[in-house]
């Protein structure tokens, strides 16, 4: 394909090309196969961004409004080249000021941000298996703030469906959730650490993230700092687990 | 005689093929699923035992056939059927990979990214981790290559407002060109296409990293 019809690639993805475009485009695609496959891999993205691109936008726009605020203005050029001299001093002695007076440490539960989960759509055909309706039924349930008996759904979704049920990580997930949610911490952990082994990164890196918080709640800072440094490389919790880790007072 | 005309730019797209086809034009859905099947049978033998490709591509096209008249007439259709190939792949290795412990017949499914897809359950949790996945990409992109981060941010901007494609991308480059004025109109895709191999890049990076945590 010559380099200029690979250069469309992006403007036929994003739905820029007149239908004249569009064809030439797809016809020189028929007889460039890595060309077809870049843009299978990269379909889902593709459709991401299509399906709400004022949200891709916004972050684009924040992340550009952050570089040009994290420019420093002239007079913090000029406190920038004190601070070796002058000012670190300073700092260290603040420092050491905190860590004298300070009365007794972070309270980790302030650390603790336990939040719902996005809700699942389950949709049933009729000779859908009974775990698939108890946890339909539970997830109706969670959905409506009522994590006791959505937790008592899950389990029972759980028992009847066995490990080889398709939901099984997903619903130990909820399970955990629902409970953490509804103050048992010690409950929540069982399902949590089971999800947390599941091979789908989605239901294992909340999970992940939920048994951090669960260890917060306990005041169990170094369990909580090993599950956070296991997320730290996660794409979606990475930065809030780091940002966590930053926050926990040091061993 | 061929239409030399033919030779040079085909005569419809997929999508106005599409039209066609929603309009009742059978022959047009005919025409549509042959051209959608070549392209998806050449990815799936790249990905499946060839014995099961042809399945693969059957049962894609199955779900293809079964909604693409409920998609969003904005939406291209090659994109949007990819997906589906991708599930239908992804859902043919989560089989096969519970099939393990009985068979001794394994395809090599650590090899292919979507084996790792989700079944059905997992979608909206998937969909979600891919959208903040590619937020968290184009914000990076917009810091570490302002430009790039520009004709992003202006160009979804425009694709949120809507219109045809050339009221979007037309609206795109004078946004784009109030801040960046040397970018003229015949390079625009030429850059676009540019700043999508870095994110492109960015997000491989990610998951490259989220693959060996």
């Amino acid at each position: 394909m010559p380099d200029r019809d690979r250069d469309l690639l992006a403007a036929y993805e994003l739905n820029l090309l007149t239908p004249e475009e569009r064809a030439r485009f797809e016809a020189a695609l028929a007889d460039d196969p890595d060309l077809l496959e870049d843009l299978y891999a990269a379909a889902p993205d593709t459709e991401a961004l299509l399906a709400d691109p004022g949200r891709f936008a916004a972050a684009a726009r924040r992340a550009q409004a952050g570089s040009e605020a994290a420019r420093p203005p002239g007079w913090r050029r000029v406190v920038e080249r004190l601070r070796p001299r002058v000012l670190a001093p300073v700092a260290v002695a603040a420092v050491l000021a905190v860590i004298v007076l300070w009365p007794g440490g972070q309270d980790l539960h302030e650390l603790a941000s336990v939040e719902p989960l996005p809700t699942v759509q389950v949709s049933l055909r009729a000779a859908a298996p009974q775990a698939d309706r108890h946890f339909e039924r539970a997830m109706v349930r969670y959905a409506a703030g009522s994590w006791s008996d959505a937790a008592r759904g899950f389990a029972g979704a759980l028992a009847a469906g066995g490990r080889d049920w398709p939901r099984h990580d997903q619903a130990q997930l909820y399970l955990g959730s629902s409970r953490l949610l509804d103050g048992d911490v010690a409950g929540s952990r069982p399902p949590l650490e089971a999800a947390s082994g599941s091979p789908l990164a989605p239901v294992r890196d909340r999970a992940q993230w939920l048994l951090a918080q669960g260890h917060l709640l306990d005041g169990d800072a170094p369990r909580a700092r090993a599950v956070l440094a296991e997320l730290a490389t996660s794409p979606v919790y990475g930065d809030r687990a780091t940002d966590l880790l930053d926050a926990l007072p040091t061993p | 005689m061929t239409d030399p005309r033919s030779l040079e730019s085909p005569a419809e797209s997929l999508d106005e093929i599409r039209v066609r086809a929603l309009a009742g034009d059978p022959r047009a859905e005919t025409e549509l699923f042959a051209q959608l099947r070549v392209r998806f049978l050449s990815l799936a033998k790249r990905r499946v035992q060839p014995d099961h490709a042809e399945d693969v591509v059957q049962e894609a096209l199955g779900v293809v056939l079964r909604k693409y008249r409920d998609l969003d007439p904005d939406r291209g259709i090659l994109v949007w059927s990819l997906t589906v190939l991708r599930n239908v792949i992804g859902n043919h290795y989560q089989a096969r990979r519970r099939d393990t412990e009985q068979t001794t017949q394994v395809d090599d499914w650590h090899a292919v990214p979507e084996a790792s897809l989700a079944d059905d359950p997992a979608d909206p949790l998937l969909a979600e981790e891919t959208a903040r996945r590619l937020e968290a990409a184009i914000a990076e992109l917009a810091r570490t290559s302002p430009r790039c981060g520009l004709i992003f941010g202006k160009l979804l901007a425009s694709l949120e407002v809507g219109g045809g494609p050339r009221e979007v991308s037309s609206r795109a480059l004078a946004m784009v060109q109030q801040e960046q004025p040397d970018l003229a109109r015949n390079s625009f895709y030429v850059a676009l296409h540019r700043c999508r191999a870095q994110l492109r890049a960015l997000l491989a990076r990610a998951d490259g990293k989220a693959a060996h945590a």
